[in-house]
């Protein structure tokens, strides 16, 4: 049996902070409540009671950030993408978040994780009106890298969006298929494991503000910590960030590194540099164990 | 008119188009290529790409980001107008998240629509809005004002890509140019192949299989010493 499920959230503003309602959760999407943080923002925590997606599955998040409200959405954990049956459909994960004039959304999950002989599809979109600001990440794994699984998933295509006032600024259509294709090829992950996404924008930012944005980012990414020690003479790095500024409004830090070990502390500094760039204020960790 | 009057117009005529588009296409035309390595740079110096994996490298591209470019200059031939042709400028930049290639691939664009404009004497050459300008959008416009067909500009475009790519190897590699040629040669069916593929392609079947290659991009101009500019 295949579950097509519906989560539908929107946050709105009330005086000095925002509240949230839940206007539909087909199960296993779970929203057990908010928490109000420091500057008023409302954070969300998505629970898929069934840990992740099963083949044929098609999962959708809706959420609407109104004009001024100030969002959090996390997950309590990783999003599992179990194996499919070999007759059933792909798994579909489609999200789609839009944000009202001034609005800020803060969309912070856990690593994605597809399963030996999975097959999912998960596009993203975000759309955003004059002021609104947005940060977001994604960390994709390899597979079950604990129990030394890596790239036996059969396809992942991921594919993210964002316009602003309607223009795209950036679509990335990544199609990972290591049942047909090499992953350790030195153009697609080479000796990495784990994909790597954070991106910080504001609807509006002028063009020194960005460059600004992206210097702060760079200042901060392209230091030895990140990078790891220098490999030796002739062996390639195993951890790999960059950063770039978008077309318009936002910067993108991509990275592919080996090991997971230090990705959440990398997100978190970044994420800490382009907020207290962009908004003024330190970034507040997502109220959950690590 | 006989038909060996027929059959000698249409010879001349297929012969100036392919002249055309032999100038057009041709990697050495002064647009600037040679001075942009797209990451492969990086990927040599960071990532461990040798030469080896010349082979691999290039089908992957033909077979993700090279179908996209071939897309786009098939959309571009396609654009009804010059609003419609902009606007796909601006989607091709979203496409585009590493600076170093976004930059490269409108400057080449700015640089070949220029070029072509001063040698095609055609109204549709005429671009009024001085926007941003990608070479494989700029390729498609090209192909509208001399009738060239969209595969075909596409196929011509993503040999000039491939061209170029494969002569910065061959200065940042132990790459000879007799190997060079014989890559190139191997790649002309998985260029047609792209640019056949990207006829009826749409704007949610286009992907990228080659996340490295962006990152590499990302990265370039923080390499301590680098050939290429970024």
């Amino acid at each position: 049996m295949n579950i097509e499920a519906e989560l539908q959230l929107e946050f709105m503003r009330q005086s000095h902070r925002t509240s949230f309602r839940c206007l539909r959760q087909d199960p296993p999407w779970k929203i057990v409540r908010g928490f109000t943080l420091e500057h008023g923002e409302s954070l969300v925590h998505l629970n898929n009671v069934s840990g992740g997606i099963f083949g044929g599955d098609a999962l959708r998040l809706s959420v609407q950030v109104h004009a001024g409200a100030e969002a959090q959405i996390t997950t309590t954990g990783a999003t599992r993408i179990y194996r499919s049956r070999p007759e059933a459909a792909e798994a579909t994960l489609v999200s789609d978040f839009r944000l009202g004039q001034d609005s800020l959304l803060e969309y912070l999950p856990d690593a994605l994780i597809p399963f030996r002989s999975s097959r999912a599809f998960q596009r993203t979109s975000y759309s955003l009106d004059e002021g609104a600001t947005l940060f977001f990440w994604e960390t994709v794994a390899p597979g079950r890298a604990a129990s030394g699984e890596r790239f036996e998933y059969e396809r992942l295509k991921l594919a993210t969006q964002i316009h602003v006032q309607g223009r795209p600024v950036y679509t990335d259509q990544l199609l990972l298929e290591p049942s047909s294709s090499p992953m350790r090829s030195p153009a697609r992950f080479g000796d990495c494991n784990y994909l790597v996404t954070f991106v910080a924008l504001r609807a509006g930012l002028t063009a020194p503000e960005l460059r600004g944005l992206e210097q702060s980012l760079e200042s901060i990414v392209y230091d030895e910590i990140f990078q790891g020690a220098p490999p030796p003479e002739g062996q390639p790095r195993t951890s790999h960030w960059g950063v770039s500024s978008l077309p318009a409004h936002g910067v993108l830090v991509r990275g592919m590194t080996e090991s997971a070990v230090g990705i959440p502390g990398v997100l978190q500094t970044v994420w800490s540099q382009a907020k207290g760039y962009l908004c003024g204020r330190v970034a507040t960790a997502p109220r959950k164990t690590y | 008119m006989d038909r060996a009057t027929n059959a000698n117009s249409q010879a001349v005529a297929g012969t100036s188009v392919l002249l055309q588009l032999l100038h057009l296409a041709d990697s050495a035309l002064p647009i600037g290529a040679a001075a942009h390595s797209f990451g492969i740079e990086t990927l040599i110096s960071e990532a461990g790409l040798g030469v080896a994996d010349l082979p691999f490298l290039f089908e992957d591209w033909l077979d993700g980001q090279g179908h996209t470019e071939a897309a786009f200059c098939h959309w571009a031939h396609a654009s009804k107008d010059e609003t419609e042709w902009h606007n796909l400028n601006a989607v091709i930049s979203s496409f585009k998240p590493a600076r170093e290639s976004r930059e490269a691939s409108l400057r080449l664009g700015k640089r070949f629509l220029a070029l072509a404009e001063s040698l095609i004497d055609e109204p549709s050459m005429r671009i009024q809005v001085r926007a941003d300008v990608h070479l494989a959008a700029a390729f498609g416009k090209v192909g509208i004002a001399l009738r060239i067909d969209a595969t075909m500009m596409a196929a011509a475009y993503l040999h000039q890509s491939v061209f170029g790519a494969i002569s910065a190897c061959q200065r940042l590699l132990p790459f000879g140019q007799t190997a060079a040629m014989k890559l190139l040669w191997c790649l002309k069916p998985r260029i047609q192949r792209a640019a056949l593929r990207a006829r009826e392609a749409q704007p949610n079947d286009i992907w990228n299989i080659q996340p490295m290659v962006e990152i590499a991009s990302m990265r370039h101009p923080q390499l301590a010493t680098r050939l290429f500019i970024s």
